[in-house]
This record gives C-alpha cells, structure tokens and sequence, in this order.
C-alpha cells in the first residue's frame, strides 16, 4: 500500500509537472503572438475600438506580460504569413510589403515585388444568404465563392489573409477562417471569445 | 455492521454448519447487547436543512433590499462575517458525535468556501488593490486554500467536491492572467486535475476514495469539450476507458459516468465524422451497439460464483464520511 501511495504522488506530480510545463509552452513562453487580426470600418469592432476611421485593419497581439499591441494597418493590407517572427503584409496599392514586429508594432516597409502582389485576394464584396452561406466576391475570382457559416455566424465583415483563405467577423467580434476554393467549411475559431475579449482589453488598453 | 441486522446471516451460517447452535446463539446475544448509539428521530435532519434554508432564503431576500444602501465596508463585513459564521458552525458541527450534526458541519464548511470566494471578489470589487487581470485567479486561489484546508481537517464527499470545485475553477481563471491559455489547453488542464484525482484515489490518499474516483471520472470525461476533429473521438476512449476501470474497481458511479460520457461523446463524434442526414442514424446505431457492448462486457465481467440468494447485507461503497 505504501508503495502504491509512493507511485500515486510521483504520478501527480508528474502531472502537475506536465501541466505547468504545457501551459509555459503553450501560454507564456511562444510570445509575442498575433492573437487577432480583425478588419474594421464597420460593425462592433470598429466602433468599440473608436478607429473606424484611423484604424480600418487592426492586427493585435499578446506579450509574455499579458499586454496587448494594437497596430494599425493598410486597410487594403492582405496578410502574406510571417517571416523571422514579423507579420508581412502585402499592400497592393502602394506595392509595398510591410514588415511588422508583433512584440513592439514597429513597421518597415519596403517595395513589393510582383509576386508580393499576384494571388492577394481583395474582397469586392460579401453577403450572407437566407440558409447560411456566406458569399464573396474577389477580383481575381470569376464569379463569387461561398461559404457554409457556422451556426448563429453573421457575418459583419470580411477580409483577405493570403493563402486563399479569408476572414469573418460577426458582430461579436468573432473571427472565423475559411479557405477559398478547398470546399473547406469556415469554422469558427476554437479560441474565438478569448479574441474579442483580447479586442475589449485593447479598447481599454486605448 | 452497525444499524444492520445480522440476524440472517448467522441462521444460513448455522444451518450451513458452519458455526454450531451454541455459537450462533452467542453471536446473536453479543450483538443484541452491544451498546448502540442513542439516535436522533429521522425527521430531525431534513426538517433542520429546511428550516436553515427558510432562514437563509429570508436573509437573502432582505439582503437585496438593503444592499444597495449598505456602504462598501458594511458589505464586505456582512460577507466575510457570514463565511466566518459558517466555518465556525461547521467547526463545531463536525465535532459533535451525532453524525447528523457532523453532516450539517460538513454542508456549512460546504458553503464556506463559495462564501469565502465571493467575499474576497466583493473586496476587490469595492477596493481594488490588485490588477484586474489577476483578481479572478485571487478569488479562486483563496477558494482553493481554504477548500484544501477544510479538507485535510475532514476528508469528506463535501469538502473534496469543494477541493476539486475550487481547483477547476482556479484554472479557467488562469486564462485572465494567460489569454492564451484558453480553449483545448483549458480542457487539458482540468483533465489534468482528473488524472491527478483518479491517481490519488488509486493510491488511497484521496479520501473518501469513492467520492474521488468519482470525481475524476467526471472531469477527464470532459476532455471531448477540448474542441471539435479528434477531441470528442477522444471523449469516446476515455469514456470506454472509465467502463473498463469501473469493471476494474467495481465502483458503479465510475460506471455510470463513464456510460454518460459514451452517450454524450458517440453522437457528437459521429456527427463529426458524418455530415447530412446520415449522421443522426449512425450516430443513434453506434450509441446502441455501443451500449450493448458496454452491457454485454459489465456482465461477462461480475463474477459468476456469488450466489444469489445470499442474505443481503447492506454495505456502504463509500467510505464513511463522518
């Protein structure tokens, strides 16, 4: 019996060990991270952040000390990806790449090269059908694409990331990704109310 | 064996020739002289929460007429003041030797520990003092001392339901603190409390030990909550898991939980993997086969060498709490 007792702390305490280090890993320790990168202009967000007219594209991040960035973008700005740990966007109308660290929202821009430029996606419009489909319409796509929504998902805004994949808010603040073309249905993101809590705290935070 | 009659039992044993006239006789003169307890009617215990309740209830009701006029410190007081209340009752309930006074310390140390969270909020809420970001973990961390204190004094079903509470709580409010600490990682973290229970429980330090099997089922029954994909088939092994550790322990309530989780996670997982209208169908034909099968294995698994009629002796599963 006191071996099994012996084995039940170790246990525990291997546990409780696994625990703290996943939520290093996984929480603390791969920071500064974009936790949000929500479109503006119109709808909740844009009003609750009081920038609709000085921050039409807001990308937020979170840092090892729980603060919030707010960084204002382009509003034609397309998110491109990350490269050495800053957010590229590609800014089709001024051809510029602009370089942002996440840590401190310092931006660099540079020249865009053509193929910056091809294949970012710009929204013409989008609307929401009577049976849940969201519908968008790009320049670079013959014709709209459409989306099955999830549940109770209205859709407020729409943006492009790059990578043909596009982003939705509703008017909550949620964010959902779905992909263009991959008959991938748009799921709202796991995490989705911690991101409009996170857009709350930088409103705050303002 | 206290409260039950043995009675049964010694006339099979006697008439198996396992214990001879005299013997019985003896055993049966032994127990009818042994010194019982004097008990309390019935009547008493139930009618006592119902009046606490009344009592409470009328509080309350004229706590929210005036609490709005009462000054900040006033509040506070009138909240730390009924916590200090309830641990003091409690303290001098679990003392008593009757166990239904124990049992109503038991339920105020109970109560204590919400009582002592919502005390602590209500300060920070008034005064401030800390960062907002950290006053939800504050509340839960003083919730979650207090409920392991009140625990190691008295390892009862109540006060380890507090413990396991106030530890689950402590870490949805890490995710205050930790925005990235939300969602799967969150499921993940209470599991983790589950696994820890059902480890402690295994080594018998968990006490009552039913109670902790019981409650470390429920929580890693929970990990299918982890997210849609693989979280709910997760759900699922878990759940057959839990069947199999029931047949192990012999512990029903680890069956029932585990049995409630296959009936939540199957559908959900089916759902997932099917789409259209072929998924409630599958969904409901998987549960049942399912459910045959865990009937089917819990059968095969009782033993078959216990007869049937022998006398029942009503046993506690659970480890006395008082």
């Amino acid at each position: 019996m006191r071996d099994r007792r012996s084995v039940a702390i170790v246990g525990s305490a291997a546990v409780v060990g696994g625990l703290v280090a996943a939520v290093l890993w996984w929480a603390v320790l791969p920071t500064p991270r974009f936790v949000a990168f929500v479109p503006g202009g119109d709808g909740y967000i844009a009003h609750h952040l009081d920038t609709a007219d000085e921050l039409p594209l807001v990308a937020i991040t979170a840092l090892a000390d729980g603060s919030r960035v707010v960084i204002a973008i382009p509003e034609q700005a397309t998110m491109l990806g990350f490269e050495g740990g800053r957010l590229v966007l590609a800014d089709p109308v001024m051809r510029q790449r602009i370089l942002i660290d996440p840590a401190t929202g310092d931006q660099e821009v540079e020249a865009a090269a053509d193929e910056d430029l091809w294949g970012v996606p710009e929204i013409s419009t989008h609307w929401q059908t009577a049976d849940g489909l969201v519908v968008i319409a790009r320049d670079d796509v013959d014709g709209a694409v459409s989306f099955p929504a999830p549940d109770t998902y209205l859709v407020s805004s729409a943006v492009a990331l790059g990578d043909d994949r596009v982003a939705f808010t509703d008017p909550f603040g949620r964010v959902a990704v779905g992909t263009i073309g991959g008959g991938t249905p748009m799921q709202v993101a796991d995490d989705a109310p911690r991101w409009s809590m996170v857009v709350a705290t930088a409103n705050v935070a303002d | 064996m206290q409260g039950h009659d043995v009675t049964p039992l010694i006339e099979r044993w006697r008439d198996a020739g396992l214990i001879d006239a005299g013997q019985a006789d003896s055993i049966l003169a032994f127990e009818a002289d042994r010194p019982t307890a004097p008990s309390t009617p019935r009547w008493i215990e139930p009618v006592s929460y119902l009046g606490a309740a009344l009592v409470i209830v009328a509080l309350m009701l004229f706590g929210f007429e005036v609490w709005g006029r009462i000054p900040g410190w006033g509040r506070i007081g009138i909240s730390y003041g009924a916590t200090i209340v309830l641990l003091v009752v409690g303290a001098v309930l679990t003392a008593a030797t009757q166990p239904p006074a124990r049992r109503g310390g038991q339920l105020a140390w109970f109560l204590a520990v919400p009582a002592a969270a919502a005390s602590t909020a209500l300060l920070f809420n008034e005064y401030g003092g800390i960062s907002s970001r950290w006053e939800a973990l504050a509340v839960a961390l003083v919730a979650a001392i207090l409920a392991g204190v009140l625990w190691a004094t008295v390892r009862t079903t109540l006060q380890q339901v507090a413990l396991a509470g106030s530890l689950v709580a402590t870490v949805y409010a890490l995710s205050d603190p930790l925005p990235l600490l939300s969602g799967w990682l969150v499921i993940v973290c209470v599991v983790g409390v589950g696994v820890i229970w059902l480890l402690l429980s295994w080594g018998g330090l968990m006490e009552p030990v039913t109670t902790g099997w019981t409650l470390g089922a429920l929580l890693v029954a929970l990990v299918g909550f982890g997210g849609d994909d693989w979280w709910p088939i997760t759900g699922v092994i878990v759940a057959l898991a839990l069947v199999w550790l029931s047949t192990r322990i012999e512990l029903r309530s680890v069956l029932v939980v585990g049995v409630l989780a296959l009936l939540v996670w199957i559908p959900t997982a089916v759902t997932d993997l099917f789409s259209g209208t072929v998924a409630v169908p599958i969904a409901i034909l998987v549960t049942g086969v399912v459910t045959l099968g865990v009937v089917i294995a819990a059968v095969r698994a009782t033993p078959k060498d216990a007869p049937a009629d022998v006398p029942a002796v009503a046993t506690d599963e659970q480890t006395p709490d008082a």
